[in-house]
């Protein structure tokens, strides 16, 4: 990234960044990326709840494994009345996703630099075609993102430990897609939060978006280029991949998708990496197949997010009032 | 290369040909008979708990209910079913199917009494917060001027006119117009709304406020507190004073201003931003009301005159005193319960 002025209102760290120290230890274990031990069809556990915070019109908050995400909604509200505002017959969206300066090993900017800012316009496209905006004319809704933990996603070379007698060896080797597959895992957190949110900000809405990742991997290739067996037969797909691919796996494509699930519609996609020149439309159906699969695994979840807080509200004013309940549930108007 | 454009299909379709075992381990609650059982007993054991729907759900396919609030139709293609777009309770009136959402802004209807707060002052006009998604506007020629409503709105007045209202001024109006986006137009011209003084300024939720002949109550209290006016805007905003006598001399004979003599009735004073001499005893019963609103309204229980009154009656019979439990906790829930009581009985 270009060098930009430092930011003088603000304490600011070095501007190399820091690290945290890495303490090697003997054992191999400990130094091994971690892999997932669940099937490359299932998902991670997701944990996500809304109306969390307060002070804003919708909240939620979203957990998978290491990445903690908190999303705000804000508005609808009227536009400022300025001279250079436009018309807007239809509300206008702007959505704003921000690492938490702690979010990754490297450390993070306060301003936000161009990863968030394209974090951010997707998922504005994958939000802006659920939301029913021309019911919110003159009016603006702010969707902001804050990620407060991420699997690292510094760069594009994984780093392997390996022991050999006493040494320890560092083996440092490309990992084409890597931040893709971080960064996927993100935007798709960020867009089931998001609509979660707004569900929970009565903001009114097509359907509910939620986010999908997948990975294809194909078997890993000899330095002297020769497969070690038959790349296309061999295609494994994971879904909600995590950074280390798996065992004698090198990764192809990643594909996110924001993904409508009640109307079975794509608002939202990014493929990176080499789907097959061959059968390319095979390959990259497959792959969206896989990630779709994936986004609606991340529905349940979230059509199940949406009501819960709508019934812990109608339990606990429902006990309170039993007749006023009744009466706005079913209301039989004569004449 | 010709494109062809495959228009959505419905997500039943596709979940027709859907593998189950692939969903990663977390049933989806998106099915065949996703929609919600409105007239016959639920086909599926502990399905839709208390008729709560989110977005894109079915709500119903049978064409014999109109949409209302929080729906949409889907594409003709796929059969005209009503789909939810709320996250929400299902409410029901005759025929009309709408979707109350927990929270939900007030929008605002021609004739409704509002509580509002001015935002900022312009050359010849002010904008209101009234907690609608847009904030409204009050024309200086709505507003009653001092020295009569019959007075031509002069240059004068544009130049004075934070004299009337200027910003974070409560006042009590009525929505007079609305713009086809919505828009609401404010007017004060009547001797009954103006500016507020002498009290308290609360919020409740929009929904909270049931909608009624009058929304200007006169509550004698007890405690020597005297009269309480209490303003329950129909936007959730109330604004709880002490009881003052009509600032002009005839309303105070019995009789009510007519517009040609508003001219010799409206003075100055009813603009004047200095509260009058309140007794403790009347902050007190000011106080008590503000919490018994608050109770009603985390009670879920729609705030009206009856309401109140009950409401009041059940707080003087608990001894409660003082801001603390109005919020929350046991009491104001014992008062709630005891209001709905009275209720009942009566």
């Amino acid at each position: 990234m270009a060098a930009r002025a430092p930011d003088r209102r603000r304490n600011n760290p070095p501007s190399h960044g820091t690290t945290p120290p890495v303490f090697l230890s003997s054992s191999s274990e400990a130094v091994k990326p971690k892999q997932s031990s669940r099937p490359p069809n299932e998902i991670r556990k997701i944990f996500l709840r809304t109306g969390l915070i307060s002070s804003v019109t919708g909240s939620s908050f979203l957990e998978i494994a290491p990445l903690k995400l908190s999303v705000s909604v804000l508005g609808p509200r009227p536009l400022p009345r300025t001279s250079s505002t436009p018309f807007a017959a239809q509300a206008i969206l702007t959505t704003e996703v921000k690492f938490a300066p702690f979010a990754s090993t490297v450390r993070r900017g306060y301003l936000r630099d161009s990863s968030e800012r394209d974090l951010g316009s997707r998922l504005y496209q994958a939000l802006v075609g659920a939301i029913r905006r021309e019911l919110y004319p003159k009016s603006r809704i702010e969707v902001v993102v804050t990620i407060l933990d991420s699997e690292d996603e510094g760069d594009d070379v994984n780093t392997v430990y390996i022991e050999e007698g006493k040494t320890t060896v560092e083996t440092k080797f490309w990992d084409a897609g890597r931040s893709e597959r971080a960064l996927g895992v993100v935007l798709a957190g960020c867009i089931t939060a998001a609509s979660a949110a707004l569900a929970d900000a009565g903001i009114e809405m097509f359907d509910l978006v939620s986010g999908g990742v997948a990975t294809s991997f194909v078997d890993e290739v000899d330095p002297k280029g020769k497969s070690k067996g038959d790349a296309v037969g061999n295609k494994l797909y994971v879904r909600d991949p995590v950074i280390a691919p798996p065992e004698g796996k090198t990764p192809l494509a990643t594909c996110v998708l924001g993904y409508m699930a009640a109307r079975d519609e794509i608002s939202e996609l990014w493929i990176s990496g080499k789907v097959g020149t061959k059968n390319g439309t095979t390959e990259m159906d497959e792959l969206v197949d896989e990630a779709i699969a994936a986004a609606r695994s991340a529905r349940g979840v979230l059509n199940e997010a949406a009501k819960e807080r709508v019934q812990f509200i109608v339990d606990k004013t429902g006990a309170a009032s039993a007749p006023t309940k009744t009466e706005a549930m079913d209301v039989e108007m004569s004449g | 290369m010709p494109i062809q454009i495959i228009s959505p299909a419905p997500f039943v379709t596709a979940a027709d040909d859907y593998d189950e075992e692939h969903e990663g381990g977390v049933r989806l609650d998106f099915d065949n008979d996703g929609d919600v059982l409105m007239d016959e007993a639920p086909r599926r054991a502990g399905g839709q708990a208390g008729g709560i729907v989110t977005p894109g759900e079915v709500v119903t396919d049978d064409p014999q209910w109109m949409r209302g609030h929080g729906t949409y139709l889907s594409p003709a293609t796929s059969g005209q079913s009503i789909i939810s777009s709320l996250a929400g309770t299902i409410s029901k009136t005759n025929k009309l199917l709408s979707i109350r959402a927990l929270k939900f802004r007030y929008i605002p209807e021609i004739g409704d009494l509002v509580v509002g707060r001015i935002l900022e002052v312009q050359t010849k006009r002010w904008r209101v917060d009234i907690a609608a998604p847009h904030s409204a506007t009050l024309l200086l020629s709505s507003i009653n001027l001092p020295g009569g409503i019959l007075r031509k709105r002069t240059s004068t007045d544009e130049l004075q006119i934070r004299t009337f209202f200027s910003e974070g001024d409560l006042l009590v109006a009525e929505v007079q117009t609305l713009s086809n986006d919505g828009l609401a137009s404010l007017h004060t011209r009547s001797l009954k709304y103006g500016k507020l003084r002498n009290g308290v300024f609360m919020t409740i939720d929009a929904g909270m406020v049931r909608r009624m002949k009058s929304h200007v109550l006169t509550l004698p209290t007890s405690n020597g507190g005297g009269d309480v006016d209490i303003y329950l805007g129909v936007n959730g905003y109330i604004y709880i004073a002490k009881h003052t006598t009509p600032l002009t001399e005839s309303t105070t004979e019995g009789k009510s201003v007519s517009i040609t003599r508003l001219e010799e009735e409206a003075s100055e004073a009813i603009y004047s931003n200095v509260n009058e001499e309140i007794s403790p005893e009347t902050r007190g019963e000011i106080a008590r009301i503000a919490c018994v609103i608050a109770a009603l309204a985390k009670g879920g229980v729609k705030v009206d005159e009856e309401m109140v009154e009950l409401g009041y009656e059940a707080a003087l019979e608990e001894f409660l005193q003082g801001v603390e439990w109005g919020g929350d906790g046991e009491a104001g829930k014992r008062v709630v319960a005891a209001a709905l009581a009275k209720r009942r009985l009566s």
